[in-house]
């Protein structure tokens, strides 16, 4: 679990750092539409521009994203290889039997690598610059007019706000769990399907209580904190909108149309 | 069983940005049948140390020597396997390591996976509940529905059914009551005569380490910064405040009496040392009026 880099914050204080998580939230969510809306190898270049920028401003070096990269690279290339080799195309044939290599494939399989690259470093570039809580508040602001449909956002928040705060507590927990399993002389990484799969038992069994058990004393804390429902509190983090965040969107915002265009 | 580090390092996350020191150049033997306790603050390495005496961590560099088996960075996984087997590690809060349907099955696991057959893994499980003092009508309920210090008993003993030949113990007793802990701890102590074990200990009590180690381990910044018997450790008052470390609490005690003009030829660090010194001085005392 330790080289699992996408998800993960990295400290730091740059520019794109002190960026509103709302920003950055909806440059992701835009920058996906976006990369499947997009035809042209230009287009491509563009939001490769866009990434590599970002990139630059966050101060993490490329190589950490691209280690990021390394559990993801088997399913690129896995989808790479179905689309190079079962396109149909009509224009260049090259192989024989089912297998075939066209122009079509070729170039469709190349859009789709660029696709994923683009999309999960812009999406790492969101998680490593941003704190999970950062995520959740502005995930929370940009949810809140689904409350004129009675959408329980401030439920729905809290939820997310627990969950993310407690990823890491349940990591370490498994990580713990496992180690103790192993010194009982379970064998995860050994065996056959079905062997693995019971090895299992000894580590999900202690988590899911251990869980409960976590959220039993955490309701019971937070009752008595005098917590009753979202409804009417306060908050403590207030997210500010700064001069970079809006001139952040204008430059997204004229780059999204020039590439629609 | 004895074990040796050999310039051992570690590094968390290694190759990474987020890499973060574990160990620094550990030298260390822990003679076979000795008991030994690590102290040292939270964040030191401790519990890291106790994760290379099984192997769950392998060394980044340097060797770790367990009984005739080297582990270096390159040991495989499939190697360990024995040595897991004579290695015994009681984690901290070790109740969350339980699963099984009921508590005779739980203990009998870990025998059961180091080879034993169905009866002889209950066999083992029952004597091992029976030392750590759970009563046989709880042998078969579920060990969810047990009290937390039942729950403590039980997986301690999970861990003596693999009648392991070296026994790590990190904070085994956080939590507990004080006859609870005390209890606990004498049992360890008799496992560890009784058995001829290697007993290594990571603790946060200092009455613990003068009360059952004969060497202590005191640990800095995942670093070695002294080893030696209780009595050499806690010799010099000086090193002990600089390095954020407090004396048992019969050293506290003798401390204050020094000041109040009692004399010790050595300090005593155990209840008991310190009557026998006393009492000397107290008749005295009273013949002198």
């Amino acid at each position: 679990m330790d080289k699992m880099i996408f998800g993960r914050y990295y400290p730091g204080n740059s520019f794109v750092h002190r960026l509103d998580p709302r920003l950055k939230l909806v440059v992701n969510i835009m920058f996906i539409v976006l990369i499947f809306l997009i035809k042209h190898w230009y287009d491509y270049a563009l939001l490769g521009g866009v990434v590599i920028a970002g990139v630059l401003l966050s101060g993490v070096s490329l190589k950490f994203f691209l280690r990021g990269l390394r559990p993801m690279l088997w399913l690129i290339l896995f989808t790479v290889g179905l689309q190079l080799f079962f396109t149909s195309g009509q224009h260049v044939y090259w192989q024989w039997g089912v297998l075939s290599l066209s122009q079509e494939g070729l170039i469709n399989a190349t859009y789709i690598a660029l696709r994923f690259l683009l999309i999960i470093f812009m999406s790492t570039l969101l998680t490593l610059t941003t704190q999970p809580l950062a995520i959740a508040d502005g995930m929370e602001y940009l949810i809140r007019p689904l409350k004129v449909v009675h959408f329980p956002v401030n439920d729905v928040a809290l939820m997310l706000s627990i969950a993310l705060r407690f990823v890491p507590k349940l990591m370490d927990e498994t990580t713990k769990i496992m180690n103790a399993q192993r010194a009982r002389g379970v064998d995860f990484n050994n065996g056959s399907l079905i062997k693995r799969v019971k090895a299992l038992i000894p580590l999900l069994i202690p988590l899911m209580m251990s869980s409960l058990d976590i959220a039993t004393d955490l309701t019971t804390a937070m009752i008595s904190r005098g917590y009753r429902d979202g409804e009417g509190r306060t908050r403590y983090r207030i997210l500010k909108w700064q001069r970079a965040d809006s001139l952040t969107l204008v430059a997204f915002v004229v780059i999204t149309v020039v590439a629609i265009i | 069983m004895d074990i040796t580090f050999k310039n051992v390092n570690y590094t968390y996350q290694i190759n990474s940005p987020l890499a973060t020191v574990g160990l620094k150049n550990i030298n260390l033997k822990f003679k076979s049948g000795t008991y030994t306790a690590i102290i040292g603050q939270t964040g030191s390495g401790k519990s890291t140390l106790l994760q290379h005496l099984n192997a769950l961590l392998r060394p980044t560099s340097g060797e770790v020597i367990v009984g005739s088996q080297v582990v270096t960075s390159t040991t495989k996984n499939k190697e360990l396997y024995d040595l897991r087997g004579k290695v015994g590690l009681v984690f901290q809060f070790p109740e969350s390591q339980l699963f099984e349907e009921t508590v005779l099955k739980d203990v009998a696991f870990a025998p059961k996976n180091f080879g034993k057959s169905e009866d002889e893994a209950n066999r083992i499980a029952k004597e091992a509940l029976h030392l750590v003092g759970i009563d046989e009508s709880l042998i078969n309920k579920m060990p969810f529905d047990l009290s937390g210090g039942q729950m403590r008993r039980v997986a301690i003993a999970g861990v003596l059914a693999m009648e392991p030949e070296v026994l790590v113990l990190d904070e085994p007793t956080a939590g507990l009551d004080p006859l609870g802990r005390q209890q606990i701890m004498d049992l360890f102590l008799k496992i560890h005569r009784e058995r001829h074990l290697t007993t290594i200990l990571v603790t946060h009590q200092m009455d613990d380490v003068v009360n059952y180690a004969d060497d202590v381990v005191v640990m800095e910044h995942g670093a070695v910064i002294k080893f030696g018997t209780p009595r050499d450790v806690f010799a010099d008052l000086q090193w002990l405040n600089q390095h954020n470390l407090e004396l048992p609490g019969t050293g506290q005690l003798v401390q204050q009496l020094v000041q109040k003009g009692f004399e010790f030829e050595r300090l005593p660090l155990t209840e008991d040392e310190l009557i026998t010194a006393l009492k000397p001085q107290l008749e005295q005392g009273v013949e002198n009026g």
